[in-house]
């Protein structure tokens, strides 16, 4: 049997944030920075998934630790805004890192 | 054997390369998402007359109008902020890279402000200071827009 190499890329390779949709949503939170949320809506928008689709995927976050959601009322309506915890951005740094790591090989 | 699929569920560098192209588009996407053009201009437009509040009587209606002039101040810049972030969907804050032609001459100017109150005493080189610094935060808004390197990746996708 052969040495897979990307299995030396596991470090970091995290499978709560791979499946594809909550990649592409902490990809979303990471662009605003350290400090910075992206609200609800936008990043819905930027992903082009359902509301409901993106919300489990963010329940899915929370749960973990990686996201932090900020509601506030506004207009009478509820507005959500979303960041990566510090956590969060470690995880997804470390993630993207791996993911290199299996492309160089 | 040579394994087709890479164990643990890892993806295969295709996929793996897949995924990095998609997140890249993404963080470009978002962090490209531009300050709206009123925004510096009307910030601009609401420090620039805060150094009257230096020139007011030491009355009571002058004491009065500083107290009101300060909270009218506090307010418009958060409801720029709060307008403008709303306007976007993303709160990013803007960095030294982005924000050092702002801060660079307004902090030379101050400087020269503080510099010229040696010799000058007039509370009208407050006036003058904060109009100045007011000019140049609406200037940094187009500047802003045209420059910024995250507005540039998203522009050329």
């Amino acid at each position: 049997m052969t040495t897979d190499p990307a299995s030396t890329a596991a470090d970091g390779f995290n499978p709560t944030i791979h499946a594809p949709n909550r990649l592409k949503i902490c990809a979303a939170l990471y662009a605003a920075g350290s400090g910075g949320q992206v609200e609800f809506a936008t990043v819905q928008d930027k992903l082009q998934i359902s509301a409901s689709v993106l919300s489990k995927q963010v329940s899915t976050l929370v749960g973990e630790g990686y996201v932090h959601q900020n509601r506030a009322t506004r207009d009478h309506r509820q507005r959500v805004w979303l960041s990566l915890t510090k956590e969060g951005r470690a995880a997804y740094e470390a993630h993207v890192a791996a993911l290199r790591a299996i492309v160089e090989g | 054997m040579e394994t087709q699929n890479p164990p643990n569920g890892h993806p295969s560098p295709e996929e793996a390369a897949a995924a990095l192209r998609e997140t890249e588009k993404l963080t470009t996407d978002v962090a490209g998402v531009k300050v709206p053009a009123w925004y510096f201009p009307a910030l601009g437009a609401v420090v620039a007359p805060y150094g009257l509040i230096t020139v007011l009587p030491d009355t009571p209606l002058g004491i009065g109008a500083t107290f009101a002039g300060i909270a009218a101040f506090l307010a418009a810049v958060l409801l720029i902020a709060h307008y403008g972030v709303k306007q976007m969907g993303v709160l990013r804050w803007l960095t030294w890279k982005e924000t050092w032609p702002v801060f660079v001459p307004c902090g030379v100017l101050t400087v020269a402000a503080l510099a010229a109150s040696f010799v000058i005493d007039s509370n009208w080189l407050w006036v003058g200071l904060s109009a100045a610094i007011g000019v140049v935060i609406a200037a940094f808004g187009p500047y802003h827009r045209r420059t910024s390197p995250y507005y540039k990746q998203s522009d050329s996708q």
